[in-house]
């Protein structure tokens, strides 16, 4: 049935929305739905030259109805596709916006690296994507020279805190001089010294 | 994403306390401070015993370090939290005014950072703030079980009492708005061929259904949907059956639904488009 | 000695903020400190608002560049003055706190502008495609670098859809922003969504909503109504988006 693989797509689009981690991209049912729009396409344009330049839809309400048909269907399968290209697009972004790096995941043609799982399943042209859109936001967050955009969004409590090294993370230089964050030490510091490896999973801040 | 999903048509409480921070109090200094130039404000010069008004959050941290002690608003007194819940006990309908905008979360940034400031016991202030809070919760669900697609009125509501229900309240209401506008849509147009491919917005569906979500939903505002008795009324309300039309309507026409010629008409020019 | 610096530091202060803020007719010092101090506040009530209009809107609201330059000039002149004592090895204990009191400021004013340009950049990627078809009148609301920003970001999903699919259609079906009513394909802000506003001056006569219903904003009221109906009333500052 037309539309059937369209919403086989719209199906796995919703599952998306629920998913921690970006899920294999559905490269054979895109296609496929791009072969349907194509067929209809052909079937469209031929039942339509059948009827002649004096076509009137008007006159012929069954021949309208059935070109109606055939555009709808066309016009369906798009917007599905759409719909999850777009939901898929929208994660990729949440994740530049995260601050994920992806690059060390995908090499300079975005060909994926073992043992990533991150990026494994995802299309080469969403890695690009990726790239893209890494590139456009930093363009803009290079216009805010006092102000890092991607910096937390919790409302600043303390400008001092506790924290935990969970990971080794090397020595950072503080103004209160450098500090060496071996696993399982405690410190108390400048919250915004330590705002990234909080981020990063090295710090774990303390309450 | 730009905003994270749980600051998406609402605000964090920290968010909330964070602005209430912004409001002024009186501070006694233990100690001397020159001018300070701030971006939002110059401070006093402080000197030891002499009174002076500095933002919340400026004398949050001096009092940390033990650098001057808060004067409590007024309304934050035993007294005056006994005259508030008599005023909230006395009208189940309306909020009272006596109490101001930030009132939780100035209560519990005070009763936490400086408790010994305060001229009673703070478990006295904290249990007169807990059966204000109480008591108006019964009114916000009573308020919310009568919720319709036209407009609601809050006066004397808190900041911190709005945002709790924000996310409840815009979404019913806009739900409302969408289920009486459709009614009066086939009402108005019960002629007109009906578009068969309704599924098709399922773009649309899934890039909105964040907003349909409540995510954060408080123990507060589950009590909200499940535990609303009382049916007294928040604020004034007349009843509706029509939908909203508004003066304003600049740059916004609704668009009507037109499914015939016309559109065979582009299925016509895309083909011949083609060859 | 160290009451000296900071007097030093106190007027080298004083003399950045006077560079960028403009007085006409302030001319006394006593008189103008006054006026700075109650743009301060002004700005920062200012700031606030903005962030909470932004993010309670449905719609996106015009860019206030004026502001947003003015904080972040401010912002740079703190950090400076951050440096400078905390270079000084001999600061005073008063120092110490005054630093700690700047830079928690610094923190809260630099939270508020993020927070600001961040909830501008969600509408903008949900709206992207609005954004950057629309009349001058819409633009008119991004700053330079939204617009370069949305117009960019809008050129790499094209390519995406381009290559994933889109391409290998006719060019009839290849178009994104066919807004026929059965099918509008361009997301745009919902004006009728219900926003939460504080009456701040009595609107005289009543708003009317539809047929049956008005509302009567008086000071102080608080009410929740469809955006687009305070609209008027939140451009010219009779109401405030709370």
């Amino acid at each position: 049935m037309y539309g059937d693989l369209a919403l086989k797509l719209a199906q796995d689009a919703r599952r998306v929305q629920t998913l921690e981690a970006l899920p294999v991209y559905q490269t054979d049912l895109v296609a496929a739905i791009v072969r349907e729009i194509r067929d209809l396409l052909r079937d469209f344009r031929i039942l339509h030259a059948k009827q002649g330049p004096d076509f009137e839809p008007s006159q012929n309400r069954a021949v309208s109805c059935a070109l109606f048909v055939l555009q709808i269907c066309i016009r369906r399968n798009k917007r599905c596709l759409l719909a999850y290209h777009r939901l898929r697009a929208k994660r990729i972004e949440d994740m530049v916006w995260a601050g994920v790096d992806a690059s060390a995941a995908t090499d300079e043609e975005g060909i994926v690296k073992g043992g990533s799982s991150l990026t494994a399943g995802w299309h080469p042209d969403e890695d690009e994507y990726f790239r893209g859109y890494s590139d456009v936001l930093a363009e803009f967050k290079g216009e805010w020279t006092d102000i890092d955009l991607t910096g937390p969004m919790d409302p600043p409590r303390d400008l001092f805190i506790d924290v935990r090294v969970l990971k080794d993370a090397g020595d950072i230089q503080t103004e209160y001089g450098v500090i060496s964050l071996t696993k399982n030490s405690q410190f108390y510091v400048r919250q915004a010294d330590v705002e990234r490896l909080i981020q990063q999973g090295y710090l774990l801040k303390l309450s | 994403m730009a905003l994270p999903l749980k600051q998406i048509g609402t605000f964090l409480p920290s968010e909330i306390s964070f602005l209430a921070e912004n409001t002024s109090v009186s501070i006694v200094p233990r100690q001397a401070l020159d001018v300070l130039e701030l971006i939002g404000l110059n401070l006093p010069a402080m000197r030891p015993m002499r009174r002076v008004e500095v933002p919340l959050w400026v004398a949050i941290i001096l009092k940390k370090q033990s650098r001057c002690n808060i004067i409590a608003p007024t309304w934050l007194s035993e007294d005056s939290l006994k005259a508030a819940y008599e005023a909230e006990a006395s009208n189940m309908t309306r909020f009272s005014n006596k109490l101001p905008w930030e009132w939780i979360e100035v209560g519990e940034l005070v009763l936490t950072s400086a408790p010994d400031d305060l001229a009673c016991p703070p478990h006295i202030i904290r249990n007169l703030l807990r059966d204000i809070r109480e008591i108006r919760q019964a009114k916000v669900r009573a308020g919310l079980k009568s919720l319709d697609p036209t407009y609601m009125q809050i006066d004397n509501v808190g900041a911190m009492e709005l945002n709790e229900i924000r996310q409840f309240v815009t979404m019913t209401m806009n739900e409302l708005r969408v289920l009486q506008n459709g009614r009066a849509e086939e009402e108005a147009e019960e002629e007109v061929e009906q578009y068969p491919g309704e599924d098709s917005d399922l773009e649309d569906t899934l890039e909105t259904t964040e907003y349909s979500i409540p995510r954060d939903s408080s123990n507060f505002d589950d009590s909200l949907r499940s535990r609303s008795r009382s049916a007294a009324p928040l604020g004034e309300r007349r009843p509706t059956s029509r939908a909203p039309a508004y003066e304003d309507d600049e740059g916004d026409e609704e668009e009507d639904l037109e499914m015939d010629e016309s559109y065979l008409h582009t299925v016509k020019d895309n083909s011949s488009g083609q060859r | 000695m160290a009451d000296a610096r900071d007097a030093e530091i106190d007027d080298l202060i004083n003399n950045l903020d006077r560079d960028y803020d403009f007085h006409p007719g302030g001319k006394d010092n006593a008189g103008y400190g006054r006026d700075q101090a109650d743009n301060k506040q002004q700005d920062l009530q200012k700031l606030l608002n903005l962030w909470i209009a932004e993010r309670t809107c449905p719609d996106i609201l015009p860019y206030d560049e004026e502001l947003i330059s003015t904080l972040t000039d401010r912002l740079r002149a703190q950090v400076e003055f951050i440096e400078m004592t905390t270079t000084d090895p001999e600061a005073a204990s008063q120092s110490k706190l005054k630093i700690l009191l700047v830079e928690s400021e610094l923190e809260r004013i630099k939270f508020l502008i993020r927070g600001y340009v961040r909830a501008r950049m969600h509408k903008i990627d949900k709206y992207y495609l609005h954004l950057s078809t629309q009349d001058t009148d819409t633009k008119r609301k991004l700053s330079d670098a939204e617009q370069r920003f949305v117009l960019r970001r809008a050129t790499q999903l094209k390519r995406f859809y381009d290559q994933r699919f889109l391409s290998s259609f006719p060019q009839a079906l290849q178009r994104l922003d066919d807004n026929s009513p059965i099918l509008p394909m361009v997301d745009t802000p919902d004006l009728n969504e219900f926003v939460f506003v504080r009456v701040l001056q009595d609107v005289p006569g009543e708003v009317v909503l539809s047929n049956d219903d008005s509302v009567d904003l008086q000071k102080g009221n608080i009410y929740v109504l469809p955006y687009k109906a305070i609209r008027k009333f939140l451009r010219v500052g009779e109401v405030e988006l709370v």
